[in-house]
């Protein structure tokens, strides 16, 4: 009996161990992220640090990663350790950064870059001419640096401060492309060192910021450069903690928990009531539109897709979706994008409910099906939900299938849709964004569904438009291209997607930008 | 005794193996294509097919899971096909945070939970009894992103006495503890007091009571062993249950943990992710479940562990 009492308390103790064990781990792993964070502390004025929040986790911090799949949400992160060679401002208009100045030879196909002779990468390398060729090189041809560093032939070292950049053709928003995250400059010296791999998780640029650390699903840490080209920053410290829920962010925000919440949820801050914060928007350089199925179900047919056209009221969705703080969309071209058709030089269609039935009267719709293809649980849906009831007063059998993410591209892949409807983000900023849905060698490429979208003259427009140099000429280039798919009522555009970013009062020079996520910290002071 | 812990660490074995290969063949016959879900829907076709090569996507789905399992044994978790982190050592960066919240919740709903239950039992019938069972009923029936939410508003932004979010001091984990517990707290008062009525109306405890025991010693001495042994079971496979039980306390105050981690990757298909997460529950709670077992034929003499 008293072995057995032995072993009985002996068994216990171990289950206790065991996991006393793990939660003291966990002590040891948070009083080391505490100390790094230390310098915490809440709306204080005269503070040097910032705790910055986000829905979504950036997870890769080599811009040109051969891998890995990128995506907007590391913008912050990236644009902050790494620089490019030339930066967008909010107007969209180019301002020099690690280049001092540039040139643009006639034929628009020869980019010469001045590079500035001070700057040194976090790892004490300075950066130089092989650096930036070396990082054009290697981004410039991936997958996604095609997309938006298009056309590009070579980069070539001039001297130890000059490039030039070749392309096989003009490109229109070439310099757009060049402030873009496939662009950022790398160090080649330490990249030969330690490879993809160690880079990518210890990322080293020229920016005003340092990366320390990670901890997964929670927070990235970064540290002010003193050493950074123009100026040590005047935030020292920054913590760029994830939190998915949107109530919780609030509450952190009033809380003073955080101090900036970036892509921040509309309807929740119209909800704030509390000095302590201000939030601002911007239209953001991403678009909600509907692409109507041409090739199979009702919409093959233009006079219900006009219908659509005429039928849908924009302002009730972007009530519905962004409490009206979104910009109503007429054309798949974001207002701040550069060779967007001026307003007044394209047709554009306004919300009309008698038209719309006649129209639908007029069309050989029955009664079918018509269903609308959207990603479950985001702002698509609720958008998909306010037209769905709009459509379906109008007459038409309207269903809305929300389905997770990797579902959607395969539906989508299937043409199983009447119309699917997905914001998407064209971060080149320009009008030359739409060419990866209407040209042929996009569109019908292997693989893809072929919508009914293309046709010769929209390819005809969309490359002129790519490689004309000349802005006016160009405009009016896309305000044809924009007229030929309103005519043919391929889609339609809902609205502008605002960027929202909430913060707290103390802090000064917070700007939300057309491209998502991009925010310069340094600009920053409290 | 060790051929019947040897049996049970065998039998563990075809545990894992039924449960891996059922969440891979599931994970591999779900919609979309990993590849073309990587590199995104403008993604042109041959880098798509040059990824599934890659990622060995065109070998069939069991030959997958051998070779996956394979490494598994060596080791070898993979890494994200997302950010190409390593499974495991992401794993352990966010297994310490969801284990302090599931201990702390389960101290609390064992601290508090077994006296209440205890309390409620001797005294049956009685205002305390009734008011122990409503409040419980009332826990058990509020949402956890609900209670969560209102301790938020109370405890941080009202009285500011702890703070809303993060994991990085013992003191971030006390709401979460406490929103965690409140459906488990109620279910240890309602089945410490049951199992305690159930004892209390044994015939030895009537026997207890003729020879003029005192009530304390009767409850304290003979009840209470006796029935506490279901109380013990379930503490063991609450504990089991640790690892993957908090999504919604997670999420609400942004604790990085496993189940954070598992429910983000289940949402983009990351397969080396998930099936890593699954493979170290699955092992975690076949141990566990072993070691209640174990524990359990030690404290009630009656149970025999045979090989």
């Amino acid at each position: 009996m008293t072995l057995r009492r032995c072993l009985a308390i002996l068994l216990v103790c171990c289950l206790l161990v065991m996991t006393t064990a793990c939660g003291g781990t966990s002590s040891d792993a948070t009083s080391g992220d505490g100390t790094a964070t230390n310098t915490d502390g809440s709306g204080a004025a005269g503070k040097d640090s910032i705790i910055i929040a986000s829905a979504s986790e950036p997870d890769c911090f080599f811009p040109f990663h051969s891998t890995l799949n990128t995506n907007m949400d590391e913008a912050p992160i990236l644009h902050n350790i790494y620089e490019t060679l030339i930066k967008m401002a909010p107007d969209g208009s180019h301002m020099p950064l690690l280049a001092t100045k540039w040139e643009i030879s006639a034929d628009g196909k020869e980019y010469t870059m001045y590079l500035r002779d001070d700057v040194y990468f976090h790892s004490g390398n300075k950066m130089t001419a092989e650096d930036v060729a070396w990082t054009l090189n290697t981004s410039a041809p991936s997958t996604q640096g095609k997309q938006q560093l298009a056309n590009f032939k070579t980069c070539e070292v001039i001297d130890e401060n000059t490039v030039v950049i070749k392309l096989s053709a003009p490109y229109a928003p070439f310099l757009n492309a060049l402030c873009g995250r496939f662009a950022l400059i790398a160090d080649k010296k330490l990249f030969d060192e330690i490879g993809e791999e160690a880079y990518n998780e210890n990322p080293v640029g020229t920016g005003p910021y340092k990366w320390i650390s990670r901890t997964s699903g929670d927070r990235i840490i970064l540290e002010s450069n003193e050493e950074y080209w123009n100026g040590a920053p005047p935030i020292k410290n920054i913590t760029y903690r994830v939190m998915t829920d949107s109530n919780t962010q609030m509450i952190s925000l009033e809380n003073g928990d955080i101090d900036v919440l970036l892509q921040a949820n509309i309807s929740a801050l119209t909800k704030l009531n509390t000095e302590k914060v201000k939030w601002d928007t911007t239209d953001a350089s991403s678009i909600c539109y509907m692409f109507i199925n041409c090739t199979k179900g009702p919409g093959q047919d233009l006079a219900f897709r006009q219908a659509l056209q005429y039928g849908i009221n924009k302002e009730e969705i972007n009530i519905g979706v962004y409490e009206g703080y979104a910009t109503v969309g007429d054309i798949q071209m974001a207002p701040s994008f550069s060779g967007r058709p001026d307003p007044g030089t394209y047709k554009t269609i306004e919300y009309d409910l008698e038209k719309a039935k006649e129209l639908l009267a007029k069309s050989s719709y029955n009664g079918e099906e018509f269903s609308i293809l959207t990603v479950s649980g985001t702002r698509n849906e609720n958008a998909a939900q306010v037209l769905q009831g709009q459509l379906i007063e109008l007459g038409i059998n309207c269903t809305v299938n929300a389905v997770d993410a990797p579902s959607y591209t395969n539906t989508e892949q299937e043409g199983n849709f009447g119309a699917k409807l997905r914001a998407s983000g064209i971060s080149v900023m320009d009008a030359d964004g739409i060419y990866y849905q209407f040209h042929s060698s996009q569109a019908l490429a292997p693989g893809k569904y072929d919508l009914g979208v293309s046709s010769p003259e929209l390819d005809e427009l969309f490359a002129a438009g790519r490689v004309e140099v000349d802005s006016a000429k160009r405009k009016q280039i896309y305000a044809q291209a924009c007229d030929m798919i309103t005519d043919n009522a391929y889609t339609v555009c809902l609205y502008y997607e605002v960027n929202a970013c909430a913060y707290n009062s103390g802090l000064k020079g917070v700007v939300p930008r057309a491209l998502t996520g991009l925010y310069f910290f340094n600009d920053w002071s409290w | 005794m060790l051929k019947y812990v040897a049996k049970r660490g065998l039998m563990l074995i075809p545990v894992v193996i039924g449960i891996t290969l059922f969440i891979y063949v599931i994970m591999s016959l779900a919609p979309g294509d990993p590849a073309t879900l990587i590199l995104g829907p403008d993604a042109p076709y041959e880098a798509v097919l040059a990824k599934r090569a890659e990622l060995g996507l065109n070998d069939p789905v069991l030959m997958r899971y051998v070779k996956y399992m394979a490494g598994v044994l060596q080791g070898d978790f993979g890494s994200s096909w997302y950010n190409g982190f390593n499974v495991l050592t992401e794993f352990a960066s966010r297994l310490p945070n969801t284990l302090t919240l599931g201990l702390m919740s389960m101290a609390i709903s064992v601290v508090v939970g077994i006296p209440l239950g205890i309390l409620a039992a001797v005294r049956q019938n009685s205002m305390l009894d009734y008011t122990t069972l409503v409040l419980a009923m009332l826990f058990a029936s509020i949402p956890a992103f609900w209670f969560g939410l209102m301790a938020q508003v109370i405890f941080c932004l009202t009285l500011g006495w702890f703070p809303a979010t993060g994991a990085e001091s013992l003191k971030h984990f006390v709401l979460p503890a406490l929103t965690l517990c409140t459906g488990s707290l109620a279910a240890q008062v309602r089945l410490t007091r049951t199992s305690m009525l159930e004892v209390i109306k044994l015939d030895y405890v009537r026997t207890a009571r003729s020879k003029g025991a005192s009530e304390q010693r009767i409850i304290g001495k003979h009840v209470l062993r006796n029935g506490m042994l279901p109380v013990a079971t379930r503490i063991g496979t609450s504990l089991a249950n640790i690892i993957s039980g908090a999504i919604v306390t997670e999420s609400v105050f942004s604790i990085p943990g496993v189940a954070s981690l598992l429910i983000n990757a289940v949402k983009i298909r990351d397969v080396p992710v998930v099936m890593g997460v699954i493979v170290v529950i699955a092992v975690f709670v076949g141990v566990v479940n072993l070691l209640v077992d174990l524990t359990y034929a030690l404290i009630d003499p009656r149970v025999k562990l045979e090989g």
